[in-house]
């Protein structure tokens, strides 16, 4: 593994209250909100834990205010992580109705590329030494169940297993600290 | 200048790694001849074993004399125009002598080795009765040249962010032996032949000067960079004096991803675009824009564009020799 690439593009979860918390710039907005599930799902790939990060934002108050909290709405993040680096895009200025959104996922190794493109839950694989693109089966599904639920369920089953046995699972809290501690220093 | 005179071209540098004998492009707008040629191994590693004999076969596949002194052709009062195809760490003495006689100067990027080489290029343009192109950049492609004129028009209101990834595939340049000669002779590897086109486009994009620049410039995949110092990946964040903002990812990948070529999306208060390959979308509404191009025609076209502005000094050159000046500072100025 050598390079991380996620990309959110969209607009943040609405907040009809404008005196809500959410909104103020004291509680981090979005970034603090929704970025570990990014860092952590990166750090999950590079098994290594970034120690810095450089942070460009910017923000387009062009939208209705349910869509706008106090500064920023744009982040471009560069988490060096060892041998690897993420490059993580959150991108919640699409603010107008009939814009589009998802999110793009890019892993880049020492022989190929696998990728996820916005708005789809395929995963192609780009392989050195092979003339085309190869698509991944994904893993087995949760039969009837969402996928998102599913993916709920894995989590709290294995927060149970940690309970019953006291064995810390991944992410370990330590870890998960070390990443908000950096998300903390973007919000500066 | 009378309208049915060609303009004439000297050459200096011949075979040189990173450049592309942009001779012949001028020469494909039929409206250039070329005179004389100077190369050897004094103007940059190359692909010729013999570099002398190398360059001496190219003056004669194209008609031209060949010259042993690169100054007898920025000397030469019949010569119009002089296509320096030399390595960074030569190439600014001689753009520079080009322009104090006044000829109009074409390169490749960079404009030097370093911000110093790119300032005292620029001031010599400045100073000059004549001016520079560099080729460098994608804003020349339909799709985002259709981009660009959305943007003009406002469609998509105040340019806000742009990402760009900007990858060549398919393992090394066939042929291309990196040595320690050759690092020494550019500012960096991939970090500025690739980062050069994604750093240009994003700045044509923008529509300001960059602020600040914090770029990583890595060695991800071949063992022949890594042994002379080359980075092969290069990641960079930028800011403008706008408060647009832009990332920018480029590398020279050892696997091939079939059909891809620049993707850019851009968001502005009014709207968002996505570039993928020669296809532009836009929002809101997701029209589409086909921008699919003949290489050959559309450097033909970018050429033609380069003359026209040798007689018409209304017309500005698609990437100036400010445009890269602008560019040198992002690699001199990186924080990582």
């Amino acid at each position: 593994m050598r390079e991380i690439i996620i990309r959110y593009r969209g607009r943040r979860f609405p907040i009809g209250n404008p005196g809500s918390f959410y909104l103020k710039k004291e509680s981090g907005g979005v970034w603090l909100h929704n970025s570990l599930h990014w860092l952590d799902e990166a750090f999950f790939y590079s098994e290594t834990l970034p120690t810095e990060v450089n942070i460009c934002s910017t923000r387009n108050e062009n939208g209705a205010s349910a869509y706008l909290g106090e500064g920023p709405n744009y982040w471009s993040a560069i988490f060096p992580m060892g041998k690897v680096t993420f490059l993580f895009e959150y991108n919640t200025m699409l603010l107008k109705d009939d814009m589009p959104g998802g999110m793009q996922r890019i892993l880049i190794g020492t022989e190929g590329e696998i990728r996820q493109n916005y708005g789809s839950d395929d995963l192609i694989l780009y392989r050195k030494d092979a003339d085309k693109a190869e698509m991944l089966s994904l893993l087995e599904d949760g039969g009837d169940i969402d996928p998102a639920v599913k993916s709920f369920q894995l989590g709290i089953d294995d927060f149970a297993a940690e309970i019953l046995d006291g064995i810390e699972r991944e992410p370990k809290i330590n870890d998960t600290l070390n990443l908000f501690e950096l998300l903390l220093e973007g919000l500066k | 200048m009378t309208a049915h005179k060609k303009y004439k071209i000297g050459v200096v540098g011949v075979g040189v790694w990173g450049c592309h004998s942009l001779e012949r492009e001028l020469l494909n707008t039929n409206m250039c001849e070329l005179k004389s040629v100077c190369g050897g191994d004094e103007f940059g590693a190359g692909f010729y074993d013999d570099a002398l004999a190398g360059a001496k076969a190219y003056a004669k596949e194209l008609n031209a004399e060949f010259i042993s002194s690169a100054e007898d052709i920025v000397n030469d009062p019949e010569i119009d125009i002089v296509s320096v195809m030399s390595a960074p760490s030569v190439k600014s003495q001689w753009l520079i002598q080009a322009l104090r006689n006044d000829k109009y100067v074409v390169t490749d990027k960079p404009l030097g080795l370093t911000f110093d080489d790119a300032m005292r290029v620029c001031e010599a343009e400045r100073n000059s009765k004549a001016h520079g192109f560099m080729l460098a950049g994608y804003h020349i492609r339909p799709a985002v040249a259709e981009l660009l004129s959305l943007i003009a028009q406002g469609r998509l209101g105040e340019v806000k962010a742009v990402s760009i990834r900007l990858n060549f595939t398919g393992g090394i340049f066939q042929g291309f032996n990196p040595t320690k000669r050759w690092r020494e002779e550019i500012p960096g590897g991939e970090s500025v032949t690739i980062g050069a086109h994604g750093l240009i486009t994003a700045m044509k994009l923008v529509g300001a000067p960059v602020e600040d620049v914090f770029q990583i410039r890595k060695n991800d995949f071949y063992r022949e960079y890594r042994a002379v110092g080359a980075d092969d990946y290069a990641i960079y964040n930028v800011r403008f004096t706008n408060g647009a903002v832009a990332n920018i990812s480029v590398g020279r990948l050892p696997y091939r991803i079939p059909n891809e070529d620049i993707s850019i999306e851009l968001t502005g208060t009014e709207g968002y675009a996505q570039i993928n390959g020669t296809e532009l979308k836009v929002y809101p509404g997701g029209e589409t824009f086909d921008g699919k191009f003949n290489a050959p025609e559309l450097l033909r076209e970018v050429f033609t564009h380069f003359i026209n502005s040798i007689s018409d000094k209304n017309i500005k050159p698609l990437t100036s020799f400010d445009d890269g000046l602008m560019l040198q500072k992002t690699f001199t100025d990186y924080k990582k």
